[in-house]
């Protein structure tokens, strides 16, 4: 699928540092995130595209930074840390993720029998459905791991990317230092929701 | 046309700022030549939002030149010389003042019929000349829809900015295939129903009083607008801006920095400058009646 320059799909010079790459990865990844376009939207599966684009980049440069130094985070999931607990078949899934090989993972995954399933497979589980883009499955999936297991951080900080994501029309432009006011920021929300109900008596 | 589709230049960089002026002037000299000198009176800043978006697109190389005009007799000005895409969007604006000025002949005041009437032969050629059988086929077909709706006196603004916004998707989709088609269509549709919305909101006092239609005041019985009525328009039309952002982010920008600056400044700060008023009612209220003594 690559065939760009995986720096120029992120926006981000060769020389940036890996900090750079991420937070461009970030807006990016907010920007094209599949909840940003609901099923509804007829540009649904372009927008799809363009987060798999963004993906494989920051998989790409990540692995090709990585081949020097020990690699920094693994796109919304940090792979460091926790890998040593638990089962080591998981273990083994958790490389093949760290080594981009989603498809293998995720039917590894599939193998496991539903009744062995624990918090570290759904956690695994999302993983690789967010790598597919598919958000939606992937946030339940997250949502299991953290109900049966909610003192594991790292799930936690999985959770916490995804809820930064949830934002609205505009906030790239404006964190890009553009801003004036105006515009849908967070504490709008709740004035949208409001407006929202009286739209609703706009249609009767 | 509109005439507010445009950058809010104080937050433009000064490169930008150029290039925006050089396709401002780089259409004005291809209307002149493609649809006809006098074309070139209806020159609007929504078209170069238009030219814009296309370039991304069309992929055609943009070349600036220094050209003289009436405008500017005193010096070269950096102009962009014509190529496919600002072609395109000449024939495409000389058809829609075609039937803006048809409009205008039929149902409006005095003064900007005599107007209509003296543009009108001008615009009857360059029309001719844009040649857009098809495109002008979906022109109609929305311009009936809306005047249907006008008869009826429909209550529902999305019906009508719905006829609008496909008016402008045809044109902002022309002559595209796959992708690039798909995206450009949605800018228009979302586009057309923004400024549909947003001109029926700010003329919602005046049609009011002069009892023109309003697809609002329909929707409201009447009645003066409420802060609450306020608030509900502004949310629906920086709803309708979300989903014009979600097409515009979708647009294969590739290098482009230039173009992505301008399209990103006209829809996070030049077209909300056209809502403003909805979030400061009071004041505009109050500036509304020292203008009326």
């Amino acid at each position: 699928m690559i065939s760009q320059d995986p720096y120029k799909v992120l926006g981000v010079s060769p020389t940036a540092s890996d900090e750079e790459v991420k937070r461009a990865y970030y807006a990016l990844a907010k920007k094209y995130h599949p909840d940003n376009y609901s099923k509804d939207n007829p540009l649904a599966d372009l927008a799809t595209e363009k987060m798999q684009e963004v993906n494989a980049a920051y998989d790409e440069i990540q692995k090709m930074r990585s081949m020097g130094a020990a690699g920094g985070g693994q796109g919304y999931y940090s792979g460091t840390g926790y890998a040593g607990q638990g089962d080591p078949m998981y273990q083994q899934i958790r490389r093949m993720i760290q080594a981009n090989r989603f498809g293998a993972a995720d039917s590894a995954l599939e193998n496991i029998a539903v009744a062995n399933r624990a918090a570290e497979w759904h956690y695994l589980k999302s993983i690789t459905l967010m790598h597919r883009g598919w958000v939606n499955d992937a946030m339940r999936e997250l949502e299991i791991a953290c109900s049966m297991n909610p003192s594991n951080p790292e799930y936690q900080k999985a959770k916490q990317m995804f809820n930064r994501t949830a934002n609205g029309y505009g906030s790239t432009y404006y964190n890009a230092g553009y801003g004036r006011g105006g515009g849908c920021s967070d504490s709008d929300l709740c004035t949208t929701l409001c407006c929202m109900n009286l739209l609703c008596n706009f249609c009767q | 046309m509109f005439g507010y589709v445009r950058p809010y230049i104080p937050e433009l960089l000064v490169r930008e700022e150029r290039y925006y002026r050089a396709l401002y002037c780089g259409l004005c000299k291809t209307m002149k030549k493609t649809t006809g000198r006098l074309s070139s009176l209806s020159l609007s800043y929504d078209f170069v939002f238009f030219v814009l978006v296309r370039l991304v697109t069309d992929g055609e190389e943009v070349r600036i030149g220094r050209h003289r005009c009436i405008v500017h007799p005193h010096k070269r000005v950096p102009t962009v010389e014509p190529n496919e895409t600002l072609r395109l969007a000449a024939r495409i604006s000389a058809l829609f003042t075609y039937h803006k000025l048809r409009d205008d002949l039929r149902d409006r005041g005095a003064s900007r019929r005599l107007r209509a009437a003296l543009l009108y032969p001008i615009f009857r050629r360059a029309r001719r000349r844009a040649r857009l059988a098809e495109l002008e086929g979906e022109f109609r077909r929305s311009l009936d829809t809306l005047s249907s709706l006008e008869r009826e006196g429909s209550s529902s603004v999305d019906c009508s900015a719905d006829a609008f916004g496909a008016m402008l998707a045809a044109a902002f989709s022309e002559g595209l295939s796959g992708a690039n088609q798909r995206i450009c269509h949605e800018i228009g549709r979302h586009l057309g129903r923004f400024i549909y919305a947003a001109d029926a909101a700010d003329d919602y006092e005046d049609d009011r009083r002069h009892k023109n239609y309003n697809p609002y005041v329909a929707a409201n019985g009447g009645r003066e607008l409420t802060d609450a009525d306020r608030a509900a328009m502004r949310t629906a039309l920086l709803l309708e801006l979300g989903e014009l952002e979600k097409a515009v982010d979708l647009l294969p920008f590739g290098e482009m920095g230039t173009v992505r600056a301008l399209i990103s400044n006209i829809l996070y700060l030049g077209l909300p400058e056209r809502i403003k008023w909805l979030s400061l009612s009071k004041e505009k209220e109050a500036d509304d009646k020292s203008g009326s003594i």
